[in-house]
């Protein structure tokens, strides 16, 4: 009876099970099969296939939005590992003013990149916020907004929030003895960081930056408010750009291939570093 | 003397990195505001006061309405594909659970892009699920229900198993004791997961404009294609505020009722 039971609580996983298939499995399938087909062929009932012919056009004509899509990417995740380190060892470690202000606004990713990127773009503007560092350095608004600077430093806001966490929930596991041990026995702060600290969280650093990449792999709003037609130029814009606009489903899908395969190599690493896959 | 000075510096030069982290992070968000009630002029900026707002047409409240709806029926949803694999994967051992739980979770990291392309086209030729409230609800969970997932995973793990052997020695069944006992206990995790997924899908305006077309009007894909034609008016900043009036109430709510605690369930 009981071992009976014990079967039957499987089949309660059997709703998820299909679903998934259905919505993520499948659908995430059809993106390879698309790829394959010319243009928007596969929506209109009768695909035709070209083997790697759109392959070929993603590798001749949209190579720079497959460079920008990593290296737009990976400098915000170097700027967070920058900003967001500190920020989670003090407020770990140390009692900080706006404590709660701070741990609060590590909830803003999860609205998504609308506010972040419309704002900045307002702010990046001529009467925007940045205005009285546009008087200072006598520059035009032209050399900060619609650059690569702009996108990775929309990027890094957006992600700023994953860094701190990884890091913190990694430093909650460091016992405080062990730097407390460091400095009596006469280490200074600075080797008792590199010799500690460091080596202990770098798992955490390593996530928080991997996932900061795998974030902003997927980003679209801000590569396209922030960096304009050419320092914005990312695979998700070109991917939304040839569906929506101009129908094009084959070379968009062969450029979501792309993607996809980036962003699940990156989750793969992600998960081996938390230890959350053996 | 000396050592008091470079104490006073660190101490300085901590306020002003932890002042300018957050100015930097919220300021986006201020702006939105801040710009839904100034009007710029060449001359210099104007208080308008609440004049933007009144310029919003009635169709925008009916799409602030249907996101509403979607983000509940979500959530809901969410909730009831994710709560048997959580409770199934804390409390049996079996092969491959490793691998079921990383299933579970990549979703989330699908960006909403590839999610969009993949969707649009089965919901397109084999699901006729394009432009309906079925559709976009069902899409929208795809990528949201791993928030769900987790919070419940981690609420899960940290209850107390002696209520449940309580419960199963004083002969209540096991259906019993999940809706009498586990149920109640991980009320929050199952708080924190419908907030969660309700503020996810309300501000997402990625993947609505690949499986829901112009069928149903949601307030994110009207913003989105505000910012991108109008992005300058002044009724654009207010619409934007509305809806992120309505996720900081969420948010607010979550923070006051259970801090940050379920955050931490997302690095695992």
């Amino acid at each position: 009876m009981t071992k009976l039971y014990n079967y039957l609580v499987y089949l309660a996983l059997v709703p998820t099970v299909i679903y998934i298939i259905l919505f993520w499995i499948i659908p995430i399938a059809h993106v390879f099969v698309i790829s394959l087909t010319h243009k928007d062929s596969f929506l209109m009932g009768s695909p035709e296939f070209v083997n790697g012919q759109n392959y070929e056009t993603v590798f001749s004509m949209y190579g720079e939005s497959i460079r920008n899509s990593i290296l737009l990417p990976f400098s915000a995740a170097v700027l967070d590992l920058v900003l967001g380190y500190p920020l989670a060892y003090l407020l770990v470690r140390k009692k900080v003013l706006f404590q709660n202000v701070i741990r609060a606004s590590l909830v803003f990713p999860y609205f998504g990149d609308l506010y972040i990127s419309y704002g900045l773009w307002n702010m990046f503007l001529p009467g925007g916020l940045f205005d009285i560092f546009y008087n200072i350095f006598g520059i035009s608004y032209k050399q900060i907004l619609y650059t690569p600077y702009a996108v990775v430093f929309g990027f890094s806001i957006f992600t700023l929030p994953f860094m701190v966490l990884y890091v913190s929930s990694n430093l909650q596991e460091v016992d405080y003895v062990l730097e407390e041990a460091a400095l009596t026995l006469g280490a200074s702060r600075i080797k008792t960081f590199f010799k500690i600290i460091l080596p202990l969280t770098l798992p955490g650093a390593i996530a928080g930056f991997l996932a900061c990449f795998g974030w902003n792999l997927g980003g679209y709003l801000i590569p396209l408010l922030l960096g304009g037609v050419e320092s914005g130029n990312v695979i998700t814009v070109k991917i939304v750009y040839l569906t929506l606009q101009i129908h094009n489903y084959g070379v968009a899908a062969a450029l979501a291939v792309i993607l996809t395969m980036m962003t699940m190599f990156t989750t793969y690493l992600t998960f081996k570093v938390t230890k959350f896959i053996k | 003397m000396a050592l008091k000075n470079r104490i006073d510096m660190v101490l300085v030069a901590k306020i002003i990195y932890l002042v300018l982290v957050i100015f930097i992070i919220i300021s986006p968000f201020a702006f939105i505001f801040y710009r839904a009630i100034t009007y710029r002029k060449p001359t210099g900026i104007e208080f308008v006061g609440l004049k933007f707002f009144y310029q919003i047409t009635e169709d925008y409240w009916k799409a602030l309405g249907n996101s509403i709806v979607v983000g509940l029926l979500v959530s809901l949803f969410d909730f009831l594909i994710a709560f048997p694999p959580a409770y199934i994967l804390n409390k049996y051992d079996f092969k491959y659970k490793k691998l079921i739980a990383v299933i579970l979770v990549a979703p989330m990291f699908t960006p909403d892009v590839v999610a969009g392309v993949g969707l649009s086209s089965v919901y397109f030729r084999y699901y006729r699920l394009y432009g309906t409230l079925l559709g976009t609800v069902l899409g929208l969970a795809s990528t949201s229900y791993p928030m769900m997932f987790l919070p419940l995973l981690v609420s899960i793990r940290n209850l107390d198993p002696t209520y449940e052997e309580a419960a199963k020695t004083l002969g209540a069944s096991p259906l019993h004791t999940i809706f009498r006992v586990v149920l109640p206990l991980i009320g929050p995790g199952i708080f924190s997961g419908f907030l969660l997924t309700f503020v996810w899908s309300i501000n997402n305006y990625l993947l609505p404009l690949f499986i829901t077309g112009p069928g149903i009007d949601l307030l994110a894909v009207k913003l989105y294609s505000d910012i991108r034609w109008w992005g300058l008016l002044g009724r654009v900043a207010a619409e934007a505020s509305i809806l992120q009036l309505v996720t900081f109430g969420v948010m607010l709510l979550y923070l006051k009722t259970l801090g940050t605690k379920y955050l931490s369930g997302f690095s695992f």
